[in-house]
């Protein structure tokens, strides 16, 4: 499956969550709570974990934002339900559900939540939080 | 030259499995018998039989899976040929082949945080792993009678004896695929050229070893002599006694 084919799953997954804005990329602007699926900076493919070219992984991370508005007890509330391991609102339980094809990526694993806190994007300052995302793919 | 682990390719019985499977570790073995006597400040030993091993890791996957838990309690080994390579497919690279192995154990190891692996144990019979010169780069497909590209064995032609490995990976409808090894001592392939090795026509994947006991010449090539089915693919390999 091409990181296009990745993505598309992922949104679909994201669109399960009532309320929950989201987007297969990171986009020019944001509409909060919004959810958006990006590469990891620093190791976005592993390539490589068997012979011929064969299996690699695809670190994403899904960003999470919500509003700041004017109280953040009341964001970190909002921000939270989305980390939740389980539930309706749970990102990691929509991505975990997603059903891959053989002929696509094998397998996913939601391996954490990083970056909780403050983030400024497109000049706007939200609360926000990454779920990270491997994607295996086998030959 | 060096070679890169990324590039090998193993097949186990007309199964390629280098998609599977990240390592690969054939080891050559053989009894040490004591024959200390008196006199004898150390210990010393004469080398007795071989009784190669392999190891292999990789993922647990469908394939996988159907290879090595196919060979529990079989009685004829599968046979296995291991190819390795600067790059992703060059003829001439070196290879391990072997007729027969046998399971000896197979471990799937689950864990939350990985996917799942696996980890199996070989173990050859009757003869150990033969060094190889593939005749193939990596796998190669035909829909026609084909010949393959000419290999010069250069110093390794005066080898008298040696066996045709053959790993057919798949054969399509409507027939079998005959393979043959033809060599030269000329490399001109004009019509001075000889069968060395004559595999049986296959009408499935399957793993072939043919023994040869003439001198074989410097340059060869391997043959796609008669084929019916509407494709065929195949690793083929050339292993010297003297080598």
């Amino acid at each position: 499956m091409s990181l296009a084919g990745i993505r598309a799953k992922v949104s679909t997954a994201l669109s399960g969550i009532s309320g929950l804005q989201y987007s297969s990329k990171a986009p020019a602007v944001v509409n909060p709570p919004m959810a958006f699926l990006a590469l990891s900076p620093t190791e976005p493919i592993s390539y490589d974990f068997t012979a011929q070219n064969g299996s690699l992984v695809y670190h994403f991370y899904v960003e999470v934002l919500v509003s700041m508005g004017a109280a953040l007890e009341q964001a970190q509330d909002h921000l939270d339900n989305y980390l939740l391991s389980a539930g309706s609102s749970s990102i990691k339980a929509a991505l975990e559900a997603i059903t891959w094809t053989a002929t696509s990526a094998d397998v996913c694993r939601v391996t954490g939540v990083s970056n909780y806190g403050n983030v400024v994007y497109g000049g706007t300052e939200y609360l926000g939080a990454r779920v990270n995302l491997d994607v295996w793919r086998s030959s | 030259m060096l070679m890169h682990g990324r590039n090998a390719a193993i097949y186990i019985n007309g199964v390629d499995l280098s998609g599977e499977l990240n390592a690969i570790t054939p080891m050559s073995e053989q009894d040490m018998h004591d024959i200390t006597v008196f006199g004898h400040l150390g210990n010393s030993v004469y080398p007795g039989l071989a009784k190669d091993t392999a190891t292999i890791e990789g993922l647990y996957t469908d394939t996988e899976r159907a290879v090595f838990e196919g060979m529990i309690q079989i009685s004829t080994g599968y046979g296995m040929m291991v190819f390795y390579s600067a790059t992703a497919a060059t003829t001439g690279s070196p290879a391990h082949a072997c007729n027969e192995v046998m399971l000896k154990s197979n471990s799937i190891k689950s864990v939350v945080t990985d996917v799942n692996r696996v980890s199996v144990s070989l173990s050859t019979i009757n003869r150990p792993f033969e060094h190889c010169v593939m005749l193939t780069s990596r796998i190669a497909t035909a829909t026609a009678t084909t010949n393959g590209t000419i290999i010069n064995l250069a110093g390794s032609s005066a080898t008298t004896g040696g066996a045709g490995y053959a790993q057919i990976t798949h054969v399509g409808s409507t027939g079998p695929v005959t393979l043959l090894i033809k060599h030269s001592s000329t490399g001109a392939f004009a019509g001075e050229e000889t069968t060395l090795v004559t595999f049986t026509a296959a009408s499935s994947s399957e793993a072939q070893r043919v023994a040869f006991t003439s001198q074989a010449f410097q340059y060869l090539r391997y043959v796609v002599s008669a084929i019916t089915a509407t494709t065929a693919s195949y690793a083929v390999a050339l292993h010297g006694d003297s080598w």
